[in-house]
This record gives C-alpha cells, structure tokens and sequence, in this order.
C-alpha cells in the first residue's frame, strides 16, 4: 500500500512539472499530508496511551480475584484501534489471555474487569499487557508497547486443625514436669499451702490474710515455646514418581501448622530448602519464629511461592540453622526421608534442648524402621500419605 | 455466560461488517460520481454546447445498483442460464431508463417528436449520439463498479466465511485484494488528473478554439479524499477478519469511530492543503520540467539513433514515389507572445513567500522519502550495493561522523569547561547541577555509573546515606534490608556498578535498558518509603 502511494506520488510530481497546474500541487500536499500526518498521528497517540491494573495482589485459596485494566488515552488524539493482550497464567484462568480491540476517542478512559480464581498455589505474572496499534490506512508497520507484569500471590490451601495429638497450649508437653523454669508468673492458675523451700517471692499475701495460713501462688508451667516448621522440599529426597503430590501435600501441611500455631496465639518460624522464585541463587531465608497474623502472612507468602528443586538436603539444613534456635524450640519436621542421619541431627538437636515432631509426607522408604527410631527416641510421629489424613487432625 | 459472550462477540462483528461493507460501497459510489464529472468536464470542454452533468446522478444510481445485483447474483454461476437472464432483464431496464431521462432532461417534446419517427427510422432517432454515449458512460461505470464490487467482495469475511477458511486453513489473501484495489482507484484518479491535464495544456495551443477550463478541480479532491476514506476502511476490514480468526472482541463501534475519526482526519488535512501555498514555486515546477525535457531530449536522440536506418529507407524511397507539397509557410498563424503576468506585491515578500513553499515542499518530499526507504530495508540494502551510491553513502557516513566528531569535541570542550566552572561551586550547586546532565551524551558504561550514583543521591535523601567506608555491596545489603520490596533490584543494580565500574566488560545498550529499570523501580519504593 505504502509502495503504490509513494510511485503515485512520484508520478504526480512529474505530473504538477509537465502540466505546471497547482491542483496536483494541492493533491501532491494530500497524499503526502496523509503518508507522513498518518504515521505521527498513530505513533503520538500511542505514547499517550497509559494502562493501569489493579488486583489485590495476595490471595487465599479457592478465592476468586477481579481484576481491573483501565486504559487511558492522555491525548487530543484519538487511537482509532488499539488492540490489547494481556498474558494470564493458565493455572488461574481457562481463557489463558485477555484480548480486546478497543477505539479511544481523545482524553477517554476505559475498564475492564476480568476474574481470576486462586485453583494453585503459586507465584503467578499477570501480564505483560501488550498494546498493538496502527495508523488508520495501513501505510506504516503496526506500533507496539507494552506495560510491565504484576505479580500475584496464591497462598497454599489450609486445613483447619482442632487436635494435632499435642496438647493445644504446649504441643511438646514432653518438657511439662521435668522443667518448671517455663512458669509464668502472669498467669496464676492456683494457691497452696506454705511449704518449706518456696520462694517467698511466690507468697500470696492477700490470700494469706484471708486465710490465715501462708499461702503461695500456683503458676501455669509451659505457655509459650516457639516452634519453627522445617520443610524438605529437596526433590533428590521425595520419590520421582510421587514428587509432585508428596511435596504440595507437605506445603499445605505445613502452611496449616503455622495458621493453627498462630491461631493458639504461639510464635512459629519456617525453614525451607526449596527454591524461592524471589531468591533465584540461594535459599529463601528462613523465617525467625514470630507470633501474630503478619507473621503468618509472611510464612504463607513463602509456601506460595516456594517450588520442589535439587537443592541441599534437610539434615545440612537442619545442621546448619539449628544453631541459630533459641533452647526449647520445637522442631516440626516435614520430610519424606527418615534416614539414620536424620534421627542423628534430630538427637543432637534433642539433646540441646529443642523437642521435635516428625510429619512424613508421601511414601517414606522403611517406614516400620523410622517409626520404630521415632519411638525409640520419643519423637511424635504423624504421618501423611494423601490429603485425607489430615482431615484426621480437623477432629 | 459463555455463550452469551459468544452472541455478543457475533452480534458485534456482524454489526461492524454490515456498517462496513455499506460504507465501502457508498463511498465507491461517490467516487465513481466524482470520475464522471471529471468526463462530464472533459466533454463540455470538447462541445461546450453539451451539457452532461444530468448522468451525474444517473451513474451514481447505476452504480448503486450494479453493486448491489452483483451480491445478489454472485450465487448464480458466472454466465450459467439464471445469471444471463437476470443480466439480459437488467440491461434492458436499464437501457429503456436511461432513454427516459434522456427525454426527461431534454422535454418531452423530444419524446413525441422522436415517436413520430420511430415507425420509420427507429434505430436512428433511438441510438442518437448523446444516447449511446450515455450508454457507452453506463456501460463503463457498471462495469468499473462491477469490478470494485467484486475485490470488496473478497475483503470481507463474515462469520460463516471465516467459518470456512478456518476450518479449511485457507485464507484469502485480503492485502493483495486491498493493494489491487489501491492500484485500481489511484488508476482512475490518474486518469482524471490525465484529462485535467489535457484540458490545462489547451493553453499550449493543444486543443485550438477549445475554451479554458472553468471552475475548480474540487470533483479530484472529493475522488482522493473519499479514496482514503475508503482504503481506511478497507484496513479496518482486514484487521477485523484477524481478530475475528483470532477471535479477539471488538468494540461494536470501531467501525464507526474508524469511519468517523479517518474523515475528520482527511477533512482536517484537506483544509490544511487547501491553505498551503501552491503559486509560490518561483520555477520549481519550470526546472522539473526543463530536467524532464532534458530526459526527453536523451531518449528523443536513442530513438533516432535506433531508428536512423529505417530514416534513411524513408527518405531514400521518398525520392523514388515523389514528395509531398511544402506547406505554405505564408498561411501559419501568427505568434502572439503572451502578456506577461504584472509583478504584484513586494520583492521580499514573493521571496519570503517562495522560500517558504521550497522549505515546505523539499521538507515534505525529503521526509517522505526517508521514511520510505527507512520502511524499506531491501531497497535500501540494494541502493548500498550500487558503486555509486556505496560512494555516495559512504561520503555520507564520513561527513556525519565528521559532524559528530566536532559535535563531542566541542560538547567535550563545554563539559570540561562547565566542570571547571562547577568545582568552584560549593556543594549546594550539586545538586541542581545533577538535573542537567544529559543522558544521551553518556556512553553505556557511564550511563550505568550515573544510574548507580542516582541510587546513592536518592538513599541519602530518604535518610539511607552510604557511609565512606562501606563498600557497594554492604551498603547494597543494607538498602535492600531497608526497603525490601526492591532488595533484587538494589542487588543486581550494584552488581551492573560493580562490572562496570571495575570491569573491562562491554556495557551493552540492553544492559542500561535493564539497570534503568531497575533504577525506576527503586525510586518509586524510595519515595514510597
């Protein structure tokens, strides 16, 4: 089209010479007019087209999510077409891409919505938006822009826990009796009578009056004691042909602990060695045991984004961050490996006074024989092979 | 709710195929019209006694109606029992209608006066000369409409079409339809130009006793503008069977708005070119006709060359059958030389005036030529093969890079001299001074240092100054721990610094496209702190 237009131009050139007529002067100015006016005119307007999208960019399981694309033409020009591409994750979306082809008149906005729903756990782009334009007449080559992806988050599904087997202030209650030193002295929960070798700071005077006998304060043992989840995600570890299940099975079991955990008002952490799409050459960096919602919020992020990888295995890990534990900590394990060196760091770790809990995920190879260790060194112990058993913890 | 998207997205493209296709066809219409007046012109100019502007409408009806039996006969095969019938039928209505507004333009008197006669000499007072050249005018737009039908026919594509060519894979070819229909709409442009031309050359004593044109060429300027109106529309045609194969969504009025905003564009350009100066080409036109001449004069001297043994055979055998009478030298009208133009207005502003015109004229063409050979990189890559221009470019390159040359020696000189100027001032000209450098004059490298210094500039501001003795890296980690929403882009722009401040690498446009993205996005978390 563009080839015709300029020959016809050469031709009325030569036209406007021989005939010296100023009417082909006029067309000449036309033609040319709308060859050079056409392409300024559709690249101008371009430029002033901006595009804005806004989600809420962090999401539950299962949650549907609007999604808002205003388009906005800052100009006196309109953009007679404008065809927009919006690349959407397949995993949120059937439709796959956004597609319109839109005509903007000048200074016009306009929105479009369309739904996400939250079927995967995961750290998905929305977008590159893609903006395709062109001058009206086909002369020039189509024009294109392109507005930057966003980033959404889909949290791992979450089970809602009632009864874990542990007792629901203390889930290592194994420490309970044998060390007191965890007694609060804000939360009084009895008195008693004197008896030689109390401490007279522990004395309830008031009751004492009352009474007419020494008296003292009874307190709770053990409320708080901080747990950190450790989550193997280290695919050498899992079985190849169940890897996939077994490792999103521990994600949401894991995710699940550190709600249920949060929900008792208990500080949780979480250490992981998958690999993080934010952290693309190391670990994501563990999460330091921490109580309230936030908190939770910042584990989840992670377990949305953490992936399954050939990383370092859990026992370096464990080795690694248990030195950085406060004493007492309560180790959750989630792993589809129980080997002999395993059970040796998790002894080590015991022994500096940290209580830990084993949750294997998937097919654990020699099972009757790490349950048989579990026993011997009085780590709980509860197993997971599919998403019904942890129904059994909602009971 | 899927299907209803689905009627929608049909509802919206049958919409804007019907709105569409209607236009294409009134517009060709029209422009058919405004050919004929160009013929009409031409005719009057030959027999100013006739008066044809009556088959102005006539022939913008015709044409209506050839377009329109076209789609209605396009079932009917080409030639087959039904479609002769149909055309047969047609003709003859057709025929007998244009007879009666003949007479009706003419008065009826005419008609009586004719019936007197048909008994004996029909076929004379039927087919009179005005009448079969009305014909021989219908015969020409029918077909010509006939034949725009047709290509507009193949650029459309409605859903049971696409339906087709997408389950078959095959498509029909809609640019080459729309460049053959270019082709053919800029033919019939030419050609009115050619006759307006002819009638501009009786000044040259082309056409003798012959009266000069009257009136404007406003029909040739109607013709392009509703030409372009229509390519528009054809380009809004191929795009929306792309997205209709694609099926992409498309507002219902796009066709509309593309119609709307393409006219006011033309009718906007059309006002402009009417304002332009086209009087003040002070003998631009007369040295492209003396350059056309010259390359006529060259090709005049290769035909006689060619030719010259045929000349000399005629002029042998002229001495053998005799020759022909010399003219009477005597009987030749008189030369009158032609009065000149009286010079109106002041010197200066007719210079003004012209230099204006020359700018206006040479910018315009200058540009357009750069676009199109900047469009067309096989053209440019064949000029480059020839000797001549490989010379011609290269002497090009040498000049401009000699340009750039005395450009950053002299843009070097100032900046040395401004630096000199600026270490004389305290710190507080830093600052200002910092706005004014001038990006596009840093190299790569420099660019990448200037983007990492900004990071710095913008830290300290926000109250995270870079301690001397902290090294990149820990005063990256340190910014990164601050504003954890840009900790990667702190990370990876330090590293840029680092190879480019202390590496021999080579430092990429690409690389300072990423760095300054990354330098965007740490000022939005900056002044979002």
């Amino acid at each position: 089209m563009g080839d015709s237009l300029f020959f016809f131009l050469i031709i009325l050139t030569l036209l406007a010479a021989i005939l010296r007529a100023d009417f082909v002067l006029t067309l000449l100015y036309l033609l040319l007019g709308v060859y050079i006016a056409g392409q300024l005119w559709s690249r101008r307007a371009l430029h002033a087209v901006q595009a804005r999208r806004s989600f809420v960019p962090r999401v539950f399981f299962a949650e549907k999510v609007p999604v808002i694309l205003e388009i906005e033409n800052k100009s006196l020009l309109p953009v007679v077409w404008l065809q927009l591409h919006e690349s959407l994750p397949p995993e949120l979306t059937t439709a796959g891409l956004f597609r319109r082809v839109v005509s903007l008149g000048p200074r016009e906005k306009m929105r479009f919505e369309y739904l996400l729903e939250g079927r995967k756990r995961g750290f998905y782009r929305i977008g590159p938006l893609r903006l395709n334009s062109g001058d009206v007449f086909g002369i020039s080559e189509d024009l294109q822009a392109s507005i930057e992806a966003d980033t959404l988050t889909v949290y791992p599904r979450m089970v809602p826990i009632t009864r874990l087997g542990l007792p629901s202030r203390s889930p290592q209650g194994a420490l309970k009796h044998r060390l007191p030193v965890f007694e609060d002295p804000s939360r009084v929960y009895g008195r008693r009578d004197y008896v030689a070798g109390d401490s007279l700071r522990r004395v309830d005077w008031k009751s004492t009056a009352s009474t007419g006998r020494l008296q003292v304060k009874l307190f709770e043992l053990s409320i708080a004691l901080e747990t950190v989840i450790l989550l193997n995600l280290n695919a050498a570890e899992y079985e190849y042909r169940t890897r996939i299940d077994a490792t999103e099975l521990g994600i949401v079991a894991a995710a699940s602990i550190a709600s249920w955990v949060t929900s008792l008002r208990q500080a949780v952490g979480l250490v992981t060695n998958g690999v993080d799409p934010l952290h693309e050459n190391s670990l994501p960096p563990p999460v330091p045991a921490r109580r309230g919602r936030a908190h939770l919020m910042r584990i989840l992020d992670v377990l949305a984004r953490v992936q399954s990888a050939e990383t370092c295995p859990l026992v370096e890990l464990l080795q690694r961050q248990v030195l950085h534990f406060p004493w007492g900590t309560t180790l959750v394990l989630i792993t589809p490996n129980l080997d002999s060196d395993l059970f040796d760091g998790l002894f080590q770790a015991q022994r500096s006074g940290m209580s830990v809990v084993l949750v294997p995920c998937g097919p654990v190879p020699n099972f009757p024989e790490a349950r048989r260790r579990a026993e011997y060194f009085g780590f709980p112990l509860y197993p997971l092979l599919s998403e019904r058993d942890l129904e059994a913890w909602r009971q | 709710m899927e299907n209803t998207d689905q009627e929608s997205l049909r509802q919206d493209y049958a919409w804007n195929e019907r709105f569409t296709v209607f236009v294409q066809h009134l517009l060709i219409c029209l422009m058919l019209a405004c050919a004929l007046v160009s013929i009409v012109r031409f005719g009057r100019f030959l027999v100013p006694s006739w008066n044809g502007a009556y088959l102005v409408p006539v022939i913008f009806l015709l044409c209506l109606e050839a377009m329109l039996t076209q789609r209605l006969v396009r079932r009917a095969g080409f030639l087959s029992g039904e479609w002769l019938r149909y055309r047969l039928a047609e003709w003859v209505v057709l025929l007998v209608g244009l007879k009666l507004v003949i007479y009706l333009v003419r008065g009826f008197d005419r008609l009586l006066a004719d019936m007197a006669q048909w008994r004996d000499r029909f076929v004379e007072t039927w087919f009179s000369g005005e009448y079969l050249f009305a014909v021989s005018m219908a015969v020409l737009f029918w077909g010509l409409a006939r034949i725009f039908a047709e290509e507009l026919a193949q650029l459309e594509g409605d859903e049971r079409l696409l339906q087709i060519e997408r389950e078959s894979g095959i498509t029909t070819e809609r640019p080459a339809v729309r460049r053959s229909l270019a082709g053919l709409v800029l033919l019939v442009g030419g050609v009115m130009i050619f006759l307006e031309g002819l009638m501009r050359l009786s000044g040259l004593g082309l056409f003798p006793g012959s009266p000069s044109p009257q009136g404007g060429v406003w029909n040739i300027l109607a013709f392009f503008i509703l030409a372009l109106v229509l390519l528009a529309l054809t380009q809004f045609s191929i795009l929306r069977v792309f997205w209709s194969l694609e099926r992409i969504p498309i507002g219902s009025n796009l066709g509309s708005r593309w119609l709307l905003f393409s006219a006011l564009f033309l009718a906007g350009l059309a006002l402009l070119v009417l304002l332009l100066p086209t009087q003040y080409s002070l003998g631009l036109l007369d040295v492209l006709a003396f350059l056309l001449g010259v390359l006529g004069l060259i090709g005049g001297i290769l035909l006689l060359i060619l030719f010259a043994p045929l000349i000399l055979i005629w002029f042998a055998l002229s001495f053998l059958f005799g020759r022909s009478p010399r003219p009477d030298l005597s009987r030749l009208p008189e030369m009158i030389p032609q009065p000149q133009p009286p010079a109106t207005g002041e010197g200066w502003s007719e210079l003004l005036k012209s230099i204006l015109f020359w700018a206006l004229f040479l910018g315009v063409i200058g540009y357009s030529l750069y676009h199109y050979i900047s469009q067309n990189q096989e053209l440019l890559d064949a000029l480059r093969r020839l000797p001549l221009a490989g010379a011609v470019l290269r002497f090009l390159r040498q000049l401009r890079d000699l340009i750039r040359g005395v450009n950053q020696s002299v843009g070097q000189g100032i900046q040395a001299g401004l630096r000199r100027l600026r270490a004389r001032r305290g710190a507080a000209h830093e600052a200002a001074a910092w706005r004014y450098t001038s990006l596009r004059r840093l190299t790569p490298r420099q660019r990448v240092l200037f983007f990492y210094l900004a990071m710095l500039r913008r830290g300290g501001e926000q109250g995270l100054p870079r301690h001397p003795a902290q090294t990149p890296y820990e005063y990256a980690r340190e910014l990164g721990g601050q504003v954890p929403d840009v900790e990667q882009e702190v990370a990876a722009l330090t590293e840029e610094f680092i190879e480019a401040r202390y590496s021999r690498h080579d430092i990429t446009e690409e690389d300072v496209g990423l760095v300054q993205g990354w330098w965007q996005r740490i000022k939005h978390a900056l002044r979002g702190r």
